[in-house]
């Protein structure tokens, strides 16, 4: 049977909070003290972040809803599946405006990271990764209304509001990878969303959120084929998901100039390369003059390193540390993947050595008193070869 | 032709509930009831507390039952593999009842109509003649919370019977509503009887006067009484003192006496 799908749209707490919903989720955004807006990617990851703040408020919402409808319990209790087919239809409302809100506010996002010059587009993989935090929201809305439902008492909203907040927040601070829908701080270029973590997570949060959902009614436990199903999907979605990253390296639209080092800068970083390329070529320049040879290559793409090859962090910071930028790129030419796969104490010394050298190098260079490198620096780099 | 339609051509019972009996912990709420009805009223009186309302769940199949059996146009409601079927043929108004105030009158008698699995096609119809049935044609666009009681119940009779069920259970169906549309009511209800089964529990005695068929009278979970209206009239018109007490008021004083504590 057809459910009154425009009438249950229309009564929804949710449909008055689209404003509400809209607001938090840009605050949370456009409050925080990343600048993300040249990159797209890590602009809208970002912006997946807001569920940690949206998380609390639409339970709440879900909640409030639950007690506004918890009147009409006995008057389902005979229809078939009654409890079931009334909150189901008007969970789904409640979500379905959260959701559009939440899409509004993503709009938004990316309006003003095109204004304010992004040459990209949303990519499918940018698209992708939207899944797991609808999927989130989807989930704590049935918590919210199973709460409200079970015990419709006000005093259960600011609870709900509360526990909801405390759990992904902590979700998020013991590092839960299927929880970590969004959310950085630091440049994303050169990485991109994984597609089967997004998957397994969306999997994870719709089986979740069935089984709130089949958990809620008083005559609970009616289909145990598909509660037992779900709970396969949900174990099977957690430890899909609980992956230590939900990033990975991907292919970057690169634009490269110039030769020892040739630099190669993703189009979204391609107007900053004039501030990169003034520091480091002064630096280069203060190293060949004491001996030490200049990288072959400084790039953003984290798939195409090697020998002589460093990876450019924190481009996104170069008007306010270009000695940090320059001497990060510098360093990984020579450290290699040393930096972040060392795999003894000795290993990572010789990184510190190294790095600690570049550092001081770079603010001499500035001061015109740079010398040749030490013996243990010398020896260091020609150590980590094996880890470049 | 519909299950029951059959049952009324076969001349079988639309209800049949043999040895039916309820506990709720230790206290048995119903005791071994048994009688069975087809199209007409049938009034459940008894004071509060008597069993009244569990009767209503029971038949419902909302009040599990620790024995006996309850079959409507054959299906039992006891029996958890066919108590969908059973309450198919059901329309339930409980007391008390509400909905949520947010909705209008329109809304929640078609949302009721939905669950009610009417086709979405047929649902507008039902619910305007659900409608103009309970003198809820002015209503429609109004917010339940801002209704009278009375309106508010006649609202809530309606959704009990958008779907026009061969069987209608319905606790206190007369309850907060005024003179006017009482009489309305029990109009509709005097015409559906015809080819419904109208089981109603009150403590409108008027009610008993004007609708019943049928009464049964409950105390302390048994079957104190099960007759005609008539006979309990006539058998508290010996006991009422001289016009000072409503016969049916005797008649249920005298069987809350002869089937007090102590008594089976």
């Amino acid at each position: 049977m057809r459910p009154p799908v425009r009438l249950a749209l229309q009564r929804s707490l949710g449909k008055p909070a689209v404003p509400l919903v809209i607001a938090v989720a840009l605050a949370n955004f456009f409050l925080r003290t990343t600048d993300p807006l040249h990159e797209l990617t890590w602009t809208m990851y970002d912006y997946h972040f807001a569920t940690v703040l949206l998380g609390p408020v639409v339970a709440a919402l879900a909640c409030w809803e639950a007690i506004r409808l918890a009147p009409a319990f006995p008057m389902l209790e005979v229809p078939r599946d009654g409890e079931h087919r009334f909150v189901g239809l008007a969970w789904a409302s409640l979500t379905a405006w959260v959701i559009a809100a939440y899409l509004v506010g993503l709009v938004v996002v990316v309006a003003v990271a095109k204004l304010y010059g992004t040459p990209r587009w949303p990519a499918l993989v940018d698209l992708v990764a939207i899944v797991p935090p609808l999927g989130m929201l989807a989930l704590v809305a049935a918590i919210g209304f199973v709460a409200g439902w079970r015990r419709p008492s006000w005093f259960v909203v600011p609870m709900i509001a509360g526990g909801t907040f405390a759990v992904v927040i902590g979700a998020y601070m013991v590092q839960m990878a299927f929880v970590r829908v969004g959310g950085a701080t630091a440049s994303l270029v050169g990485l991109a969303p994984r597609p089967d973590v997004a998957a397994a997570q969306a999997i994870l949060y719709a089986g979740s959120t069935y089984l709130v959902i089949e958990l809620l009614s008083r005559d609970a436990g009616r289909r145990p084929a598909s509660v037992a199903a779900a709970i396969v999907v949900v174990v099977a979605g957690v430890f899909l998901a609980g992956v230590d990253s939900t990033l990975e390296p991907a292919a970057l639209d690169l634009v490269c100039s110039g030769r020892d080092p040739e630099v190669c800068l993703s189009v979204e970083y391609e107007p900053w390369r004039s501030q990169f390329e003034a520091p480091l070529d002064r630096f280069l320049e203060g190293l060949e003059h004491v001996g030490v040879a200049p990288p072959a290559r400084l790039t953003q793409a984290r798939d195409d390193l090697g020998p002589g090859v460093g990876f450019i962090p924190a481009l996104y910071r170069i008007e306010d540390d270009p000695g940090g930028v320059v001497t990060g790129a510098v360093s990984n030419a020579f450290v290699g993947r040393c930096a972040s796969a060392a795999r003894t104490p000795e290993e990572l010394d010789r990184v510190f050595i190294v790095v600690d050298w570049v550092e001081t190098a770079y603010h001499r260079s500035v001061n015109g008193r740079l010398q040749g490198p030490p013996d243990a620096v010398v020896q260091a780099i020609a150590e980590l070869e094996s880890c470049r | 032709m519909t299950e029951a339609e059959g049952a009324e051509r076969s001349g079988a019972p639309w209800i049949t509930v043999s040895g039916l009996s309820v506990s709720y912990g230790r206290k048995q709420a119903l005791r071994s009831v048994s009688f069975t009805m087809g199209p007409g009223i049938l009034m459940v009186l008894g004071a509060n507390g008597a069993g009244k309302s569990t009767l209503l769940r029971a038949l419902a199949g909302l009040a599990p039952a620790s024995a006996g059996d309850v079959r409507l146009c054959g299906h039992s409601s006891v029996d958890r593999r066919s108590i969908r079927s059973a309450r198919s043929h059901v329309g339930y108004l409980p007391h008390p009842a509400s909905y949520p105030g947010h909705f209008r009158v329109w809304e929640s008698i078609e949302y009721t109509a939905w669950l009610a699995d009417l086709p979405a096609d047929q649902r507008s119809v039902a619910v305007r003649r659900a409608c103009e049935a309970f003198g809820l044609g002015h209503l429609v666009r109004q917010r339940l919370r801002s209704l009278s009681a009375g309106e508010r119940r006649r609202v809530l009779l309606s959704q009990a019977m958008v779907h026009e069920p061969p069987i209608m259970l319905l606790d206190e169906p007369t309850s907060s509503i005024d003179v006017e549309h009482r009489g309305t009511i029990r109009r509709l209800l005097r015409r559906w009887s015809k080819d419904h089964v109208i089981v109603a529990a009150s403590h409108q005695l008027n009610d008993v006067e004007i609708l019943a068929d049928r009464v049964l009278v409950l105390v302390r979970g048994s079957v104190a009484f099960d007759g005609a209206p008539e006979d309990l009239l006539e058998r508290g018109a010996q006991q009422a003192e001289a016009g000072q007490e409503h016969a049916l008021e005797a008649a249920l004083r005298l069987l809350n006496a002869e089937w007090g504590p102590g008594m089976p």
